[in-house]
C-alpha cells in the first residue's frame, strides 16, 4: 500500500472511533427526534401525523410564554457579563485578599444546579433566613413569598443563575487578561488613565473575543441548561410563569402521557431557536470585532 | 510509527469491543434476567425486581433503624421462605409524578421492573402501554375481596382489562382540627354541624378573631384534598366524567362560585402556605385537610386535642352531601418488560391478602385495608381510624377526581392553582384555561 493511503485510511481510521461514538450519542438521537417530531408517539407505538406537533406549538399559546421565560434569562447575562468582568479585573489586579475571593467566587461553580436548586429554595422560604435577615433589618415582614410570586421567582432564578455563573465568568476573564500585554496598563496608567478608563478604553475592548465567548455559551445555556435549576428552585411555577423551553420538554416527554412527538418537536424548534440565536450573536459580535 | 500503529490499532480495538458491549442486546441485563432455571425446570429460580414507591424504609425519627425491622422487609422474608426459588430485590424509587417518570421511562428502554406502585385511574391508565393486562392472573375469587378495581380498570369500569391491584385504600379526605383552639374560638362542629360554605366562613371567622390562623394548606392550595371536592360535589361523579370527555365545561356558574368562594378564604386572610402540617402540628393553626394518611401523626402531636369532621357541603344545592374524596389512589401493577408476570402478580396478592394488610396496618402504614368486610375495629380503638374506615365505604365519598382527569390536566391544575391562590390569576380565567387544556388534550388524542 502506497505510504500516503496508509497514512490516509489510519486518520480515518483513527477518526472513526469519535465518529462512531458521536453517531451514537448525538446523531441518531437527533435524527430519531426529528422523525418524531412527525409522530403520536407513546414511548412504545407511533404513528405519522405530520406537521400537528409543530400546529399545536405554534398555535396553543404556550411557547410565546415559554419563549418569553428564556428571553428574560437572556436578558440577564449582560448583568453577569459586567459582574463577571468586574470581579476578574479585581482579581487581576490582586487586590487585597484577591487569593480568598478567587476561590470564593469559584465555589459556587463545582456544585451541581441541584444542589444549588435546593439550597436556594430552602434560603428563599417563607421561613427561610433571607426572609429573617430582612426581618432583622426592617425592610420587610418577613413572610415574603418569594417563589410564588413571579417577579421575585424570576429574581430568585436570576440569582441563582448569576451565583453559580461568577466563578465560570470570572476565571474565562482572568484568562483573557492574562493573555493581555502589562506594557499597554502601565503606559496607560503612566499617561493618567484612571481605573474606568482603563476598564472601558483598554481591558473590555482588548477582551471582546471572551466576551463573544462567555456571551454565546451563556445564551444557549439560556436556552438549554435551565432545567435542573428550574426544577429544583420553581418547578416552573407559580403556573407556567417561570417555565422555560427545555422544561417544558421534559414535561411534555415525561409527566404528559402520549406526549413525546409532541416534545420531541418542541425539541426541534428548541434546536432551530438556539441555531438562530447563536448565529445572530456571532454575526454581530464579528461586525462589533471589526 | 510502527508504536503509534500498534496503539491506534488497540484503541479502535477496545472503542469497538466497548460498543458492542454497550449496544449487544444482552437478555441477562433486564432486571428480571438473572432468572434462571436448570433444564428440567426443577429449582427454578426467579427474580422479582420491586420498585417500591410506597412503603416507607426509613425512620425519620429513627435513622438507625434496620431495614429488616421495616414491615415490607419482613414481608418479602416471609415470601422468599415460603416460595423457594423466588428471591425479591426491592430498590426504593421516588413516589408520585416522578416515579410515573421513571416507569416511563424504563418502558420505554423496555427494561422496567416486574413490579411497582403507582397512583391509580389515570396515572396508570396513561401508561398502560408499558404494562401487563392482569385478566388472566386473577380469579373472581380475588376480585370479589378487594374493593377498588375500577380504579385501575379501565375506562373505571366494573368489567374490563385490569392494569393494577389497588393498594389499599387511602379512607376520606376531611379536615382534621385541633379542638382547644376551636373550644378557644367558641365553635364545636360536631355540636352544630357547618350546612354550606357561609357557614364555613363564619366559622373561621370567629377563629381568626382569636388571633389563630384557621387554615393551613399546601403550596398548590390543597386543589386535590379540598377545592377538588367542592367541584365534584356541585357536578357529580357523572358530572366530572363529563368535563373530562368535554361535554361539560369547567367555565361554568356553579365551580365558578366554587372558586369565588375559595378564593374568598385567601381574601379573609383565613390561610396560610407555610409548612401546613408542622404548623398544624405545633398548634400553630386550627386545620388542614388530610385524611388516614395523616392521622397518626397528628395524633402523637395533638394527642386528645384531635378532631376530624368531612369538609363542609358548598352548599344544599350540591349533588353529592356530607361526603369527600378518597378512595384506592394507587395500585401495583407488572411491567410489560417483566418475564414472570404470574410469579409477580402472586407476589402483590401475597403483599395485598388480608392478614398481609392488617400485618402492615398494625405495623402503622399510612393505607387502610381495602380488603372486602372487614372490620377495622378488630385492630385499632382509635375512632378516627374507625371512622375513616366507615367514611370510605359510603356513597358519598367521590374517588379523587384528580385520578379521573388525564394526568396531564391534573398536573395543569395544580401549577395554575397555585397562581389563583396568589391572586394572580381570575377565577374565570383559571376555569377558561382549564377548559383550553382539556380541549387540547382532548384534540391531540
Amino acid at each position: 500500500m502506497h505510504y500516503r493511503t496508509k497514512e490516509t485510511l489510519s486518520g480515518y481510521l483513527s477518526l472513526l472511533p469519535a465518529f462512531l461514538a458521536l453517531t451514537a450519542i448525538i446523531f441518531y438521537p437527533m435524527a430519531n427526534t426529528f422523525f418524531h417530531s412527525f409522530t403520536k408517539w407513546d414511548g412504545a407505538t407511533s404513528h405519522w401525523i405530520g406537521l400537528r406537533n409543530y400546529k399545536f406549538i405554534f398555535t396553543n399559546g404556550e411557547l410565546w410564554t415559554l419563549l418569553r421565560n428564556n428571553v428574560i434569562f437572556l436578558l440577564s447575562i449582560p448583568g453577569i457579563l459586567l459582574l463577571s468582568l468586574i470581579v476578574s479585573v479585581l482579581l487581576f489586579e490582586e487586590v487585597r485578599g484577591w487569593r480568598f475571593f478567587r476561590s470564593l467566587y469559584y465555589i459556587p461553580t463545582i456544585l451541581s444546579s441541584v444542589v444549588v436548586g435546593l439550597l436556594m429554595r430552602m434560603m428563599f422560604a417563607q421561613s427561610g433566613v433571607i426572609n429573617q435577615f430582612l426581618h432583622a433589618l426592617g425592610l420587610s415582614d418577613g413572610k415574603l413569598e418569594w417563589l410564588s410570586h413571579v417577579p421575585t421567582a424570576f429574581l430568585v432564578l436570576i440569582f441563582c443563575f448569576y451565583w453559580q455563573t461568577l466563578g465560570q465568568g470570572a476565571l474565562i476573564f482572568l484568562s483573557g487578561l492574562s493573555s493581555i500585554s502589562h506594557e499597554i496598563f502601565e503606559s496607560s496608567s503612566i499617561d493618567g488613565a484612571n481605573w474606568w478608563q482603563r476598564l472601558f478604553h483598554i481591558t473590555i475592548p482588548s477582551l471582546i473575543p471572551t466576551i463573544v465567548y462567555f456571551t454565546v455559551t451563556n445564551a444557549i445555556y439560556c436556552f438549554i441548561g435551565l432545567f435542573a435549576l428550574v426544577y429544583s428552585v420553581t418547578k416552573g411555577g407559580p403556573g407556567l410563569e417561570t417555565t422555560p423551553i427545555d422544561y417544558m420538554i421534559y414535561i411534555k416527554a415525561f409527566q404528559s402521557p402520549d406526549q413525546l412527538g409532541y416534545s420531541s418537536a418542541l425539541s426541534i424548534v428548541l434546536f432551530v431557536i438556539v441555531l438562530f440565536v447563536s448565529w445572530v450573536q456571532l454575526r454581530l459580535s464579528n461586525r462589533f470585532q471589526e | 510509527m510502527a508504536l503509534k500503529k500498534g496503539w491506534t490499532a488497540l484503541l479502535l480495538i477496545i472503542c469497538i469491543g466497548l460498543m458492542t458491549a454497550c449496544s449487544s442486546n444482552n437478555k441477562d441485563s433486564s432486571p428480571s434476567g438473572s432468572a434462571a432455571s436448570n433444564d428440567g425446570g426443577q429449582d427454578k429460580k426467579i427474580k422479582l425486581v420491586f420498585w417500591n414507591t410506597s412503603y416507607p424504609t426509613i425512620d425519620e425519627n429513627d435513622k438507625t433503624k434496620k431495614k429488616e425491622e421495616f414491615y415490607i422487609y419482613k414481608a418479602i422474608k416471609r415470601y422468599e421462605e415460603a416460595h423457594p426459588g423466588v428471591t425479591i430485590d426491592i430498590q426504593d424509587i421516588p413516589d408520585g409524578t416522578n416515579a410515573m417518570t421513571k416507569f416511563q421511562t424504563a418502558g420505554i428502554a423496555n427494561n422496567g421492573p416486574d413490579i411497582t406502585n403507582l397512583w391509580s385511574g389515570n396515572y396508570t391508565l396513561d401508561l398502560k402501554q408499558f404494562i401487563q393486562p392482569l385478566n388472566e392472573y386473577l380469579d373472581q375469587k380475588v376480585i370479589d375481596g378487594m374493593t377498588g378495581w375500577s380504579s385501575v380498570t379501565e375506562n373505571f369500569a366494573d368489567k374490563g382489562t385490569i392494569y393494577g391491584i389497588p393498594d389499599g385504600s387511602d379512607g376520606t379526605i376531611g379536615i382534621l382540627y385541633n379542638k382547644k383552639l376551636f373550644a378557644d374560638a367558641g365553635v364545636d362542629p360536631e355540636k352544630m354541624p357547618l350546612k354550606n360554605v357561609q357557614d364555613f366562613m363564619g366559622m373561621l371567622q370567629k377563629i381568626k378573631d382569636t388571633g389563630v390562623t384557621p387554615i393551613a394548606m399546601e403550596d398548590d392550595g390543597d386543589f386535590v384534598y379540598f377545592l377538588d371536592y367542592w367541584f365534584a360535589q356541585m357536578v357529580g361523579t357523572p358530572g366530572i366524567n363529563d368535563i373530562v370527555n368535554g361535554k361539560l365545561k369547567f367555565s361554568n356558574p356553579q365551580l365558578l362560585e366554587v372558586m369565588n368562594q375559595y378564593i374568598q378564604l385567601y381574601k379573609n386572610g383565613f390561610v396560610t402556605n407555610d409548612q401546613p402540617q408542622t404548623q398544624f402540628y405545633n398548634g400553630k393553626v386550627a386545620l388542614i385537610f388530610g385524611g388516614y394518611g395523616y392521622l397518626s401523626d397528628a395524633r402523637n402531636a395533638l394527642g386528645d386535642d384531635l378532631g376530624m369532621m368531612k369538609i363542609p357541603d358548598f352548599s344544599e344545592s350540591a349533588v353529592v352531601h356530607n361526603g369527600g374524596v378518597g378512595g384506592s389512589g394507587a395500585g401495583f401493577v407488572v411491567s410489560k418488560s417483566s418475564k414472570y408476570p404470574e410469579e409477580a402478580v402472586k407476589f402483590i396478592l401475597f403483599l395485598l391478602s388480608e392478614e398481609e394488610q392488617i400485618a402492615r396496618f398494625k405495623d402503622g402504614y399510612g393505607k387502610l385495608l381495602n380488603v372486602t368486610n372487614v372490620e377495622v375495629g378488630k385492630f385499632t380503638d382509635d375512632p378516627y381510624i374507625i371512622r375513616q374506615q366507615q367514611w370510605a365505604n359510603e356513597p358519598s365519598t367521590i374517588f379523587w377526581p384528580d385520578n379521573i382527569y388525564p394526568s396531564e390536566l391534573s398536573t395543569y391544575i395544580s401549577s395554575m392553582n397555585s397562581l389563583v391562590i396568589k391572586k394572580q390569576l381570575p377565577a374565570a380565567d383559571f376555569l377558561s384555561k382549564l377548559d383550553q387544556k382539556r380541549d387540547e388534550i382532548l384534540a391531540q388524542k
